[in-house]
C-alpha cells in the first residue's frame, strides 16, 4: 500500500469521457436536437421518389422562370385561419411551400408575399383593388403582379383537389408567371358552332357557362372567333382551332385551307355524333316560347381537306371499343365510352408523354395514309377490340328498356376488327391544296335559321353519370335521351336562332347527310315542357340530360331531340335577313352560331390562291369534341387529361411548350387495369353465352315475318309472343345467373389476391420459425 | 494513458491498484476512501458482512461502476482514462452469475471470447479450454437455461477466464454451490492465484484460509482488517489465550499466581475448587505464541500441580470477523 | 465496428432464437395486410399505389416498435446481464448500437414480409416504384423510431411490460399529433400547435413519404429522433449505474 497519491481525499473523478452524460450534456444535446430540426423545419427541400416528379417544381415552371428578368410579386390573400372553412386550412400551408420553391428558384425577382386578410382591414381594401374576390366571405386568392400587369387565381382551394394526390397549383402559378411577364399573347382562331364562351342568355335567362377549356385558352391566347363560312383566314392568327366544325361551308374549307398552305397550324376535332349539338335543340329554361332554338348537326366533318390529305373520317359511324370500354358499374361496361389505357397513348412526344386516361365518348376515327409529302404520327388509337357501329348507338337510353336492349344487343353483335384505329394524330409536311380547282363557289342562299345552335350544354348521355355521388340521379330514371339522330337533321331548318344576332344561315347541305334510312324513326314524343321544374340552368346541373321528364322514367323510350313538330316554326320571328352583325365581333362565344352572309365570291383582290404549302404545316385531327365538354372533361372524381391534351395541342402549335410539361401533370391515377381485364374476360363469357339466345330470338321473328296471310301471321304472333315472352323470361334469367357466375369469377379471384396477401407470407414464417425452434430446441436441450 | 503504460515493469507487479475510492449512493457512503493495493500471485479474500461495500468496490474495479472519487488502477492502465484497455486485463464474474439464457454454453463462451478480441483459431482454443477448466464438458451443447446452478456458476466463471485475464474479480463465486464444487472452484482459485491478481468475495471464512495469500475485511466501506490468514486469525481477541485446568493442593489460590506471570494478562471465567482451578489466561499482550503456555507450564511443574487441560486458542477467522465487524455496527 | 457487429449478432441470434420474432413478423404482416384489404378495402380503391397500405403503419408501430424494443434493456436488467456486458472491453455506445441494429432488422423483416402487396399492384397495374421505395423508407425510418424511443424506456425498467405500456403511449402520441383530425381540432385554436404537431408526428411524416414526397425535414427529424433516443440510452444507462 505504497502509494504515492495526491493527498486529496476525496478528488472528484475526472469525468473526461462522462462529460456528455451529464445533465449539461443532455440539455446541450436536447438544444442541438431542436436546433437542428428546427433549422430542417424551416427548408422547403425535398427529395422526389415519385416517376412524374409530381413534387418538384417542372422544367417548364423552370423556364419560365428563367425568362423572368423583372420584379414579379405573388401576393397571397387569405383569410385568418379561424375564418376559413376547416378543409381549406391546411392547404395554406401546402401553397405557401409552392410559392417558397417558386421564390427560392429565382429569389432576386419573384417576391413572395402572403396577407392574412381581416374583415374590414386595410388589407381586405387592398385585396378588393386587386380584384380578388371573397368567396362565401372568405379569402383565399393569389395575385400575380409584374409590372401593371396582374392577373389572378381566384380562389385557391380549386387547385387542390381532395381525390388526386397531385394539385393543379403550380400550373396556375406558373401560367399566371408566364402571362404576366410575357409581352403579347399570341393568337388562336377558334373555329366552332358550340357557344364555349356560354353566353347571357337575353330575357334574363341563366346563360350557358364557359367551357373550361375556353377558359384554359383564353388565359393563354387571346382568342380570335371566325365563322365557320369565313372565306380568308388572316395569317396573323397563329393556331387555328375548329371544335366540331359541323355545317362548315367549302368556302370556309378552302380558307382553312389556304391558311395551312400559308404555314398554319391547323387543329381539328371532329365528331361523328356531338353530344352538345344533340342537345342543342332541347328547350330552355327562359326561351320563351317561340323561340326554340335551332339544333347543331351532331356530326362534323372536313371532308374536303382530308381526302386530299389521304384520310377518311366516317361521319356516321361511332367507334365502340371492348377494351378501352368504360366500366358504369359491376358487370357493366360501355364500350362507347372509351377510357384510354397507356397502350392507345403515344409516349414519344411532349403532348402526350405525361397524360394518363383520356375520356372519348361516341368517337370517331380516321383511315388513310397520309398523302405524298405528309408524315403521320399517331397520337391516340384504340385497342383492337373495337368495331365501328352506327351513330344510332349514341342516341340510346342504356336506363331505359330500348336503351338496355340496344346495348345488349351491341355487346352481342360485337365483332372485333381486329386493327387499332386512329382516335387522333398528327400530319406535318408539305400539304398540298385541296381545292386544285381554286375557291370553290359558294352556295346557294338557304332558307334562314339553321345555325343558331344552343351549344355548351354539356350533357351526358343519361347513365352516365360518374362519381359516387349520384348528383346526376340514378340512371333508370332517366328519360330524355337524344334518340335518333337521323330525326333532328330533319327538324331543324325552321328554328330560329335565338342568339342576339341571328342571321341568314347559308344553310349549305348537312355537311354529314345521313345515309341511313329513317324507317327506324319512332314516333317521336313530346315533352311537356314544365317551365316550373324543367330543365334547370345547366351551370347549377351537371347532368343536364335528366331533367326534362324525370317524371316519366319509361314513357319516353325516344324523346325526340327536336322540339317536335313545333310551335315555335310558327311563332318565330323570322331573323333579319341583313343584319349587319357579321361585320362586327360576334358576341362572345356566339362564333358559329351566327354564319355570316354569303361572302362575295370573287374578291378582286385576292391573291393566288396556293397550291402546295409554301412552310411546313401542321395539321392535328381529332376524332371526337365531347372529351372537350366540360361535363365530360372536368370530372373532380376521376381526373382525366382531356383538357391538357386539347392545350398541349395547341401549345405545340402555337409553339409554346413551357406549359405543357406542366399541365401534363394533372393525372397520376393508375388504376388496377389487370381486374378490369379479369372482368372484360368474366363478361365476355357470358356474351358467347347469350348470342345463342338472341339467335333464338330472332328466329322466332323471322318466323313470325314470314307468314304470308295476316291469318297466319296474326297466329304465329300469338304463339310467337308466348314464345318469346318464355325465351325471353328465360333469358334474362339465364343472363342473372350467368352475371352472378361472372361476378363470383371475378370475385374469387379477387379473393384469392386478398387471402394470399394475407395468409402467404405469415404461413411461410410460421413454418420457418417452428423448423428453427424446433431443430435449436433438439439440439441444446438437457440430455 | 500511455504514459502510465509505460511505467518500469517492477510496477507492473502491483495489478489492482485502488486509492482513495469512494462511492455515494445518494446521501448512503457505500465506500469511503478505501485504497488497496493486489499484486501479482495474490489471491485476496475479500470479506464484510452484507452491505459492506464488497460488491460495490468490485464493480467499481471492473469498471461498472463509476467511482464518485478516488483511483482506479489495473496493470498500469487507468480505469476512468482508459477503460476499455483497463477492462480488457479483467475477467469478471459477478454476483450470482448472469447469463444469456437463450444461449448455448459454447455460444456464449464463443460471444465472450469475441468480445475479448478473440477470433477464429485462437477463439476456439480459448473457448475449449475454459469449457475443459472448469468441467463444462457435458454441457457444452446445452440451453444455458435448462442448467443446473452449479453449471451456471461455472459458465459464467469460464467467461471470466476464457482471455487468460492478469486480473480475476470473482463475487463469491461459491455462492450456492454444493461442497463437491465449492471445492472444485477453490482449487481453480488457488491454482490460478499463482500466475495472476485475484480478489474474490465471500462469506465463507474457511475459503479465505483454504485459498487466500491475503484477507481483506471491510466494514461500512472503509478497510478495517487486511494481513494475511493467520496475521489476521492472530488479531481476533481471544487468539493467545490459553485455557487450563490445573488441580492439585493448593490450585484454589493459582489464580493471582497465574495473573502474576511475566506475559499474562487477565484471568476470565475462572472456576475454583478445593484442588482445582480452571479458567482462560490471556496474554498481557499479543506476544510470540507459547511464551504465556511455557510459564503456566513452568508454574505447574515448579509447584508440583497436576496440569490436566492446557489449551492455547490459536484465534479464529470468524472471532476476528464478527469483532471487528460488531464493533461498528453499534 | 467490430464489437458492434458482435453485439448485433448476439442481439439478431437472440430474436430468432425465440419464438418473438417470429410472431411478431408474423402478426405484423398479417395486421398490415388485414387492414389494408379488409378494412382499407384496397383492392376496391382500384389505385395502383400503395399509400392506403403506407397509412396504417404509424398506428402498426405504436405497438410493434415497443413489442420488438422492449427486450434490448429490460432483459438486460432482469437477468443481471448489464453487469457482464458493460464491464467487457466496449463502449455503451457500442452495444446500444448494436441491439438497436438488430431489432432494425427484425423489422426490415417485418416489412419484407409485405412484398406480396407490392407483387400483387405490379401484378394488377403498373405502380410507380420510387413511390413504393420511399414509402418503405419512410415506413422504416418511423418504425425505426419507435424501436429507438421504446430502447431508451427499455434502459429505465427492468420489467418489460412497464416498458411495453409506457413505449405504447408516447408512440401513440407522436403518431396522433399529426393525424388530419388532430390537427383539425387543434388549427383554430392554435396554429403553431398544429404544426408542431405535425412535425414531430410520425403519421405526417410518414403520410408524406407514402406519397413520394420525401423531406429533408422528415429525414433530419426522423434521424435525429433516432440517435436523441439512442443517447438518451447510454444517458439512462449511466445513471442507473452512477
Amino acid at each position: 500500500m505504497s502509494t504515492p497519491t495526491p493527498p486529496g481525499d476525496t478528488t472528484p473523478v475526472r469525468a473526461k469521457r462522462g462529460w456528455l452524460l451529464t445533465s449539461a450534456g443532455v440539455a446541450l444535446v436536447a438544444g442541438i436536437f431542436l436546433a437542428v430540426n428546427w433549422f430542417f423545419s424551416l427548408s422547403s427541400a425535398n427529395l422526389d421518389f415519385t416517376e412524374a416528379r409530381v413534387h418538384t417544381l417542372s422544367a417548364g415552371t423552370e423556364s419560365i422562370l428563367k425568362r423572368v428578368d423583372t420584379d414579379v410579386t405573388i401576393k397571397l390573400y387569405v383569410s385568418p385561419e379561424d375564418d376559413l372553412m376547416p378543409q381549406f386550412r391546411p392547404v395554406i400551408g401546402q401553397v405557401e411551400g409552392w410559392l417558397q420553391r417558386y421564390h427560392e428558384l429565382k429569389p432576386d425577382f419573384v417576391k413572395v408575399q402572403k396577407f392574412v386578410v381581416e374583415r374590414t382591414s386595410e388589407e381586405e381594401q387592398e385585396a378588393g383593388t386587386t380584384g380578388l374576390q371573397p368567396q362565401q366571405g372568405m379569402w383565399f386568392g393569389i395575385a400575380i403582379t409584374c409590372l401593371e400587369k396582374t392577373t389572378l387565381i381566384p380562389w385557391v382551394p380549386a387547385l387542390f383537389s381532395p381525390f388526386v394526390d397531385e394539385d393543379r397549383i403550380e400550373f396556375g402559378l406558373s401560367s399566371g408567371l408566364s402571362e404576366v411577364t410575357s409581352a403579347k399573347k399570341k393568337v388562336l382562331g377558334l373555329m366552332s358552332p358550340l357557344k364555349l364562351a356560354g353566353d347571357a342568355m337575353p330575357f334574363g335567362g341563366g346563360g350557358q357557362p364557359t367551357w373550361a377549356i375556353y377558359e384554359m385558352l383564353k388565359s393563354q391566347y387571346e382568342i380570335k372567333n371566325i365563322e365557320l363560312t369565313t372565306t380568308k383566314i388572316d395569317p396573323t392568327v397563329d393556331v387555328l382551332l375548329l371544335l366540331h366544325p359541323a355545317g362548315i361551308t367549302d368556302e370556309a374549307q378552302w380558307a382553312v385551307d389556304q391558311y395551312l398552305l400559308g404555314g398554319g397550324h391547323v387543329i381539328a376535332f371532329l365528331d361523328p355524333y356531338n353530344l352538345v349539338a344533340s342537345q342543342s335543340g332541347q328547350p330552355q329554361r327562359g326561351m320563351p316560347p317561340g323561340m326554340s332554338p335551332g339544333a347543331i348537326p351532331t356530326s362534323s366533318n372536313l371532308e374536303k381537306l382530308l381526302t386530299a390529305w389521304g384520310y377518311n373520317f366516317e361521319g356516321d359511324k361511332i367507334v365502340a371499343d371492348m377494351g378501352y370500354a368504360t366500366p358504369m358499374g359491376p358487370n357493366n361496361s360501355n364500350p362507347l365510352l372509351l377510357t384510354l389505357g397507356t397502350e392507345g397513348i403515344d409516349r414519344s412526344t411532349d403532348i402526350t408523354k405525361q397524360l394518363n386516361d383520356f375520356w372519348f365518348i361516341f368517337s370517331g376515327t380516321f383511315t388513310g395514309t397520309p398523302a405524298s409529302g405528309l408524315t403521320e404520327k399517331i397520337l391516340l388509337k384504340t385497342s383492337v377490340k373495337n368495331q365501328m357501329v352506327e351513330t344510332s348507338y349514341a342516341s340510346a337510353n342504356p336506363g331505359s328498356p330500348s336503351g338496355q336492349q340496344q346495348m345488349a344487343r351491341l355487346n352481342r353483335s360485337f365483332r372485333p376488327e381486329g386493327k387499332e384505329r386512329i382516335l387522333a394524330f398528327e400530319l406535318t409536311g408539305k400539304f398540298k391544296t385541296a381545292f386544285p380547282e381554286g375557291k370553290p363557289a359558294p352556295p346557294p342562299p338557304a332558307p334562314p335559321g339553321q345555325g343558331g345552335g344552343m351549344g355548351g350544354m354539356g350533357g351526358l348521355p343519361p347513365g352516365m353519370n360518374f362519381g359516387p355521388q349520384g348528383e346526376a340521379g340514378e340512371p333508370g330514371t332517366a328519360a330524355t335521351a337524344p334518340v335518333e339522330v337521323k330525326a333532328p337533321e330533319a327538324a331543324p331548318a325552321g328554328s330560329p336562332a335565338p342568339a342576339p344576332a341571328p342571321a341568314p344561315a347559308p344553310a349549305p347541305a348537312p355537311a354529314v347527310p345521313s345515309p341511313a334510312t329513317p324507317s327506324v324513326v319512332t314516333p317521336p314524343v313530346t315533352i311537356e315542357p314544365k317551365p316550373a321544374d324543367a330543365p334547370a340552368t345547366p351551370a347549377a346541373n351537371p347532368a343536364p340530360a335528366l331533367t326534362p321528364a324525370t317524371a316519366t322514367p319509361e314513357a319516353n323510350p325516344a324523346p325526340a331531340l327536336t322540339p317536335a313538330p313545333d310551335p315555335a316554326l310558327g311563332n318565330a320571328p323570322p331573323a333579319p335577313a341583313a343584319d349587319p352583325s357579321p361585320l362586327l365581333p360576334p358576341p362572345a362565344g356566339a362564333a358559329g352560331a351566327t354564319p355570316p352572309p354569303v361572302a362575295p365570291s370573287g374578291d378582286p383582290n385576292a391573291p393566288v390562291p396556293l397550291k402546295e404549302s409554301t412552310k411546313d404545316g401542321m395539321v392535328f385531327l381529332v376524332g371526337d369534341t365531347d372529351m372537350l365538354a366540360d361535363i365530360l372533361a372536368q370530372q373532380q372524381i376521376l381526373q382525366n387529361s382531356n383538357l391538357p391534351f386539347a392545350v398541349n395541342l395547341v401549345d405545340q402549335a402555337a409553339g409554346d411548350k413551357d406549359l405543357m410539361s406542366i399541365r401534363s401533370r394533372g393525372s397520376a391515377r393508375r388504376p388496377f387495369s389487370t381486374i378490369k381485364m379479369i372482368r372484360d374476360e368474366a363478361t365476355s363469357k357470358i356474351r358467347d353465352q347469350l348470342k345463342s339466345m338472341d339467335e333464338e330470338v330472332e328466329k322466332i321473328n323471322a318466323d313470325i315475318a314470314s307468314q304470308k296471310t295476316n291469318k297466319d301471321r296474326n297466329i304465329a304472333l300469338m304463339s310467337g309472343w308466348k314464345k318469346m315472352e318464355e325465351k325471353s323470361r328465360e333469358i334474362a334469367a339465364r343472363k342473372y345467373q350467368l352475371e352472378k357466375e361472372a361476378n363470383k369469377e371475378v370475385k374469387s379471384k379477387l379473393n384469392f389476391y386478398q387471402w394470399m396477401n394475407i395468409i402467404l407470407v405469415p404461413a411461410i414464417i410460421a413454418g420457418i420459425g417452428l423448423l428453427v425452434l424446433i431443430i435449436r430446441k433438439l439440439k441444446t436441450s438437457a440430455r | 494513458m500511455t504514459n502510465r503504460q509505460s511505467r518500469p515493469s517492477f510496477q507492473l507487479a502491483r495489478m489492482i491498484e485502488i486509492h482513495h475510492l469512494s462511492k455515494h449512493f445518494g446521501p448512503k457512503v457505500a465506500v469511503d476512501n478505501l485504497s488497496l493495493t493486489v499484486q501479482k500471485g495474490q489471491v485476496l479474500g475479500f470479506l464484510g458482512p452484507n452491505g459492506a461495500g464488497k460488491s460495490t468496490t468490485m464493480r467499481m474495479i471492473t469498471g461498472y461502476l463509476p467511482p464518485s472519487a478516488g483511483s482506479i488502477t489495473i496493470g498500469g492502465v487507468d480505469m476512468l482514462d482508459n477503460p476499455n484497455t483497463a477492462k480488457a486485463k479483467i475477467g469478471y464474474l459477478p454476483e450470482s452469475a448472469p447469463l444469456y439464457a437463450d444461449m448455448t454454453v459454447a455460444g456464449f463462451l464463443s460471444f465472450a471470447a469475441e468480445l475479448r478480441g478473440l477470433s477464429g483459431a485462437a477463439k476456439k482454443a480459448a473457448v475449449e479450454k475454459a469449457i475443459t477448466t472448469c468441467f463444462l464438458e457435458k454441457v457444452r451443447s446445452q440451453s444455458i437455461d435448462t442448467l443446473s446452478k452449479g453449471y451456471r456458476h461455472r459458465t459464467c466463471l469460464a467467461q471470466a477466464i476464457i482471455h487468460d485475464p492478469e486480473v480475476l474479480i470473482l463475487d463469491e463465486p461459491t455462492d450456492g454451490l454444493d461442497p463437491n464444487q465449492k471445492d472444485v472452484v477453490r482449487n481453480l482459485i488457488k491454482e490460478m492465484g499463482k500466475t495472476k491478481a485475484i480478489i474474490f468475495s465471500t462469506h465463507i471464512l474457511e475459503e479465505v484460509e483454504a485459498c487466500c495469500t491475503r484477507a481483506v475485511i471491510i466494514d461500512q466501506g472503509k478497510v478495517v482488517a487486511d494481513g494475511t490468514p493467520d496475521e489476521l486469525k492472530r488479531r481476533a481477541l481471544r487468539a493467545g489465550s490459553v485455557h487450563v485446568k490445573i488441580t492439585g493442593p493448593g490450585a484454589a489460590s493459582l489464580a493471582g499466581d497465574l495473573a502474576r506471570l511475566g506475559h499474562a494478562g487477565r484471568i476470565e471465567d475462572p472456576v475454583t475448587a478445593d484442588d482445582s482451578f480452571q479458567g482462560t489466561v490471556y496474554p498481557k499482550a499479543k506476544t510470540a505464541t507459547g511464551a504465556l503456555t511455557t510459564e503456566i507450564y513452568d508454574l505447574c511443574r515448579n509447584r508440583n500441580l497436576t496440569l490436566s487441560e492446557l489449551h492455547e486458542e490459536p484465534g479464529r477467522l470468524d472471532d476476528m470477523f464478527r469483532e471487528l465487524t460488531s464493533q461498528n455496527q453499534v | 465496428m467490430r464489437h458492434i457487429s458482435i453485439i448485433f449478432k448476439r442481439e439478431l441470434a437472440a430474436y430468432f432464437n425465440n419464438p418473438l420474432a417470429y410472431v411478431l413478423i408474423i402478426i405484423f404482416s398479417v395486421l398490415s395486410m388485414g387492414l389494408t384489404f379488409v378494412i382499407g378495402k384496397f383492392l376496391d380503391l382500384n389505385d395502383a399505389s400503395l399509400t392506403n397500405f403506407f397509412l396504417f403503419h404509424p398506428w402498426i408501430y405504436m405497438i410493434f416498435g415497443p413489442a420488438i424494443g422492449m427486450r434490448l434493456w429490460s432483459e438486460e436488467h432482469r437477468m443481471g446481464t448489464t453487469e457482464l456486458l458493460l464491464t467487457m472491453p466496449i463502449s455503451p455506445w457500442e452495444a446500444i448500437v448494436g441491439k438497436f441494429l438488430a431489432a432494425c432488422v427484425v423489422l426490415a423483416a417485418a416489412l419484407l414480409s409485405t412484398i406480396p402487396i407490392v407483387v400483387t399492384v405490379y401484378i394488377l397495374g403498373s405502380p410507380d416504384g420510387q413511390m413504393i421505395f420511399s414509402g418503405y423508407l419512410g415506413s422504416f425510418l418511423i418504425g425505426a423510431a419507435t424501436i429507438a424511443i421504446t430502447c431508451a424506456i427499455s434502459a429505465l425498467t427492468r420489467s418489460q411490460i412497464s416498458c411495453l405500456l409506457i413505449s405504447v403511449f408516447i408512440c401513440f402520441l407522436l403518431v396522433l399529433a399529426g393525424f388530419p383530425s388532430v390537427a383539425d381540432f387543434l388549427r383554430p385554436t392554435a396554429p403553431w400547435l398544429a404544426d408542431l404537431g405535425n412535425a414531430i408526428s410520425l403519421w405526417w411524416h410518414q403520410s408524406e413519404m407514402a406519397r413520394g414526397l420525401v423531406r429533408l425535414q422528415s429525414l433530419a427529424y426522423l434521424t435525429t429522433l433516432i440517435a436523441f433516443c439512442l443517447y438518451l440510452t447510454s444517458v439512462i444507462i449511466r445513471s442507473k449505474r452512477a
